[in-house]
């Protein structure tokens, strides 16, 4: 298994962190199975659902052939795959697959909030400016336009009362 | 030529200077952020986008505004050693400092546009010197070297503030 921690974080703030087991068990309410069956579309959806423990049938689209993939949706401590295959299997169709279907964790812990909500505000200026500030100071850079810009003033500075100099007159 | 000719022509060329400084201090506010990749980070933190960017631009006019205070060392040399007149040396400097602002908020706006580095100096320069054409142009009838005179910013607040109204033909 390549991940065995999940930190899931929205606009900033650390809202989930757990292995993936742990975050699918916490968060479902429902359990999802997949199953394809070779079938006709619309009776295999109508037999699915009313095996006992069912919740929702949603037909996903279809497969080469004769093919049906359904999601189905029971209670989340209620193991259906047993009777769902039994349904099938008794209407002499072809029971291809069945798998645990795909979860919608996203949806549930990150919820869309409005923007502006649960930001800090303008308090947050002062860290950035600072860091902005400190960002100029470390590198060369302020440094090398000042002393560029001050050279240049210096020499406009004189250029711009020389003439008055020369004259004789006082400012 | 005036003594107070004199400080407006000081204060005008800082300002033609600045067109071409400012643009090393903003190219950096978010081209470099875009390239290093932490702007990704910058815009998830819980912080309004407001914040962030007004953040930047303080942090830019602070800079700045210490790089102003620095030459700030000429007048005071001259006030001490002469008795110039010391309102349009101060209104000289208010112009320089809004001049400044402004070239800014447009060098942000070029960076912001771009991913490379050192590609908002061209465009920054273009934004905050619409004069350059304009100033050529300024005699000129034409309607658009007209309006783009308009719209400069380097005019604008050079010709209020820096030049003063006392300012006839150097």
């Amino acid at each position: 298994m390549t991940c065995q921690r999940v930190i899931i974080i929205n606009r900033g703030r650390l809202v989930a962190v757990d292995t993936p087991e742990n975050l699918t068990t916490k968060l479902q309410t429902s359990s999802r199975l997949l199953v394809r069956v070779e079938g006709p579309a619309t009776e295999v959806v109508r037999a699915l659902g009313v095996v006992s423990g069912v919740q929702t049938v949603k037909e996903d689209g279809g497969g080469p052939g004769q093919v049906v993939t359904c999601i189905i949706e029971s209670k989340k401590d209620r193991d259906v795959r047993k009777d769902v295959a039994a349904a099938v299997v008794h209407q002499n169709w072809g029971l291809l697959e069945l798998a645990a279907g795909g979860l919608d964790v996203g949806g549930r812990i990150c919820a869309p909030r409005h923007r502006g909500e649960g930001e800090h505000g303008m308090s947050s200026f002062w860290p950035i400016f600072k860091r902005e500030l400190r960002a100029y100071f470390v590198s060369p850079i302020a440094y090398v336009v000042m002393v560029m810009f001050l050279t240049i003033a210096g020499y406009f500075f004189y250029s711009s009362f020389a003439f008055l100099i020369s004259s004789g007159s006082k400012p | 030529m005036s003594p107070k000719v004199c400080c407006a022509r000081y204060t005008a060329n800082l300002g033609v200077v600045l067109l071409f400084i400012m643009p090393l201090l903003t190219m950096r506010l978010f081209a470099e952020e875009k390239k290093q990749g932490t702007i990704e980070l910058l815009l998830t933190y819980p912080v309004r986008d407001l914040a962030a960017v007004l953040a930047k631009f303080a942090a830019c006019l602070a800079v700045y505004t210490v790089m102003l205070a620095l030459t700030a060392v000429y007048p005071v040399l001259l006030i001490i050693f002469a008795q110039p007149e010391v309102g349009p040396i101060l209104a000289g400097y208010l112009g320089l400092f809004l001049l400044g602002a402004a070239f800014i908020a447009l060098g942000a706006l070029a960076s912001s546009l771009t991913r490379i580095r050192s590609s908002p100096l061209p465009s920054a320069l273009g934004f905050c010197c619409s004069s350059g054409s304009s100033a050529g142009r300024r005699n000129s009838p034409a309607a658009a070297s007209e309006g783009c005179f308009h719209i400069s910013p380097y005019w604008n607040i050079s010709i209020v503030f820096p030049r003063g109204s006392s300012i006839p033909k150097m």
